[in-house]
């Protein structure tokens, strides 16, 4: 089986005539086995509103929803997925292990050893009889993310899952997802802020803002998108700009920022890029070869910036 | 439905709520009792009985607000949302529901009933009492009755607030449909009764009342008084549950 999550055309409005919003615009994403997909966007793009669609817990005003190619209906297979929303649901009044067994007989767990596993996975097993609304945030997302693992799930759809944590915390979530991912075949949905750490973990990334589907891509390609150029300042960078069209012919560049160019070709010809700049009269102030990383690309997909590289 | 039911009373069990409500419980209960034995509680079971619709009608708005905080809580903390996002069914999820915590709350407050009835015939005799287990049953469908309602609708609104909607409900709306056929009803008083026997306060009103023997007609209003309504409020909370207005 190849694709487990489908998303076809979603759309979800959220009030009516002139309070009309939308919340996501029309959104299709293919998700294989095996793969972490990271879904990607500022605070109100829709990331959220997308996974609560999947969870079940709002209905879409447009498109359908496929898990394991079932679109008739997919409520059938929730029960091999798991969810774990904004902040984990819990009861505060209950311990952890209470959390989880409660978790355990409504996914129906049958072995109750699992949950200490779990409890002892995700560092709470000393927590003891110590109750839920006495954890601090990093605990309550532990529990949260311990409770999406219990059932074993096929697919886990996780909203922001290391909020919260300190960064050994993220390192062990990173590396237990990378676990999952490779040793059980497991298909994780993630949406984080942490860019870095996406880039780290995911095989696969999409970006949404103000509800759209800005960008879809597999690591490879981001890679491959994001390459090296040389970053060049000089006193006048328009001027800059003209000379290194017109004396060496250049296309691929783009400038940042205001006072910066970032050149894509003639990477190994920087000596003589350097003089030609050099020789109308400008004040090279910076040359060097950097590399755009997720977190450069992301921001340049959402914040609209200009890229003149022939794309 | 099973391991919902078993989920559902081990929240019940292990979450703080039941134990602040049976406190809460126990305090009507000692209020209720007090009141009674220095009011009523002089006569027989059967006069006892007889004076007591109002505390009755108390009592089950108390049962009704009980059950809807069980399951308003769980909405509250979102933890109920677990239930929807595993998959299971929308009648598995609700009648989970009606069963543990509406059935729970039946149990307790019948058992609760019965010692009292027991502690008054002891002491100061039955009296003139008809039909004293069917009164009893009836009176065990009427508390399942409101306590079902109070979790139905709780799980259309899907807030704790609801549980102030099921107590408006039992207390107004009786009231003001019985108040109606009082100021209006010039019928005969056969069909005046029939008409009262389909609601809860005019059931208790017959029920309670000892030396009137329990009518084929009062059984099946009760009865079907309660399954007539929890279609209605079943209906709405699976319509609500399917337009997914999850917060």
């Amino acid at each position: 089986m190849g694709h487990v999550l489908q998303v076809e055309n979603l759309t979800k409005l959220y009030g009516r005539g002139k309070t009309l919003k939308t919340a996501v615009d029309n959104v299709s994403l293919t998700i294989d086995k095996g793969h972490i997909y990271g879904l990607i966007g500022p605070n109100g793009a829709g990331k959220t509103t997308i996974m609560k669609i999947m969870a079940g817990l709002t209905a879409q005003t447009g498109g359908k929803i496929g898990f394991f190619e079932n679109f008739e209906n997919p409520d059938e297979e929730r029960s091999r997925i798991s969810f774990m929303l904004e902040a984990p649901y819990l009861d505060g009044s209950m311990t952890a292990w209470q959390n989880m067994q409660y978790i355990r007989y409504v996914r129906g767990v049958a072995d109750e050893r699992r949950i200490s596993q779990v409890l002892d996975f995700a560092g709470l097993a000393d927590t003891g009889k110590k109750q839920v609304k006495h954890f601090s945030l990093g605990m309550r997302q532990r529990l949260g993310i311990g409770m999406a693992l219990l059932p074993e799930p096929e697919i886990m759809v996780l909203d922001e899952p290391v909020n919260g944590l300190d960064p050994e915390g993220i390192v062990d979530v990173r590396n237990m997802l990378k676990k999952l991912c490779a040793e059980q075949g497991m298909t994780i949905l993630i949406s984080s802020h942490l860019l870095s750490e996406l880039s780290e973990l995911c095989t696969d990334f999409a970006i949404i803002n103000e509800g759209r589907l800005v960008d879809s891509l597999s690591s490879e390609e981001l890679k491959e998108k994001c390459r090296s150029y040389a970053a060049i300042r000089t006193n006048d960078i328009n001027f800059t700009s003209t000379i290194l069209e017109q004396k060496l012919n250049v296309t691929k560049y783009k400038v940042v920022e205001h006072d910066e160019i970032h050149l894509y070709e003639r990477l190994d010809e920087l000596e003589k890029v350097s003089k030609t700049i050099t020789d109308s009269g400008l004040i090279l102030t910076k040359l060097v070869v950097e590399g755009e990383n997720l977190e450069e690309y992301y921001l340049s997909k959402v914040s609209g910036n200009q890229r003149k590289d022939g794309e | 439905m099973g391991r919902l039911m078993k989920a559902e009373w081990y929240r019940l069990k292990h979450s703080s709520e039941l134990m602040k409500w049976l406190f809460f419980v126990g305090i009507v209960g000692v209020v209720f009792v007090h009141y009674q034995i220095s009011d009523v509680g002089r006569g027989s079971l059967a006069q006892d009985l007889s004076e007591s619709v109002e505390s009755y009608i108390f009592i089950i708005c108390c049962l009704s607000i009980l059950s809807a905080v069980m399951i308003g809580t769980s909405y509250t903390s979102k933890i109920a949302y677990y239930e929807v996002m595993a998959g299971n069914k929308i009648w598995a999820i609700l009648l989970s529901k009606v069963f543990v915590s509406a059935g729970f709350v039946t149990v307790i407050s019948s058992l609760v009933l019965d010692i009292y009835w027991l502690v008054i015939g002891m002491r100061n005799g039955a009296g003139y009492v008809m039909q004293l287990p069917l009164r009893f049953i009836l009176l065990a469908v009427i508390f399942f009755h409101v306590c079902s309602m109070g979790v139905l609708i709780t799980t259309t609104f899907q807030h704790i607030a609801a549980s102030v909607l099921s107590y408006l409900r039992f207390i107004m709306f009786d009231s003001l449909v019985l108040f109606c056929i009082m100021l209006f009803g010039n019928f005969s008083g056969e069909i005046s009764t029939r008409i009262r026997d389909w609601f809860i306060i005019g059931q208790l009103s017959a029920i309670l009342n000892c030396e009137v023997r329990v009518t084929g007609h009062l059984i099946f209003a009760t009865v079907f008084g309660m399954l007539i309504e929890a279609a209605v409020w079943y209906v709405l909370s699976c319509v609500r549950m399917k337009r997914k207005l999850y917060q």
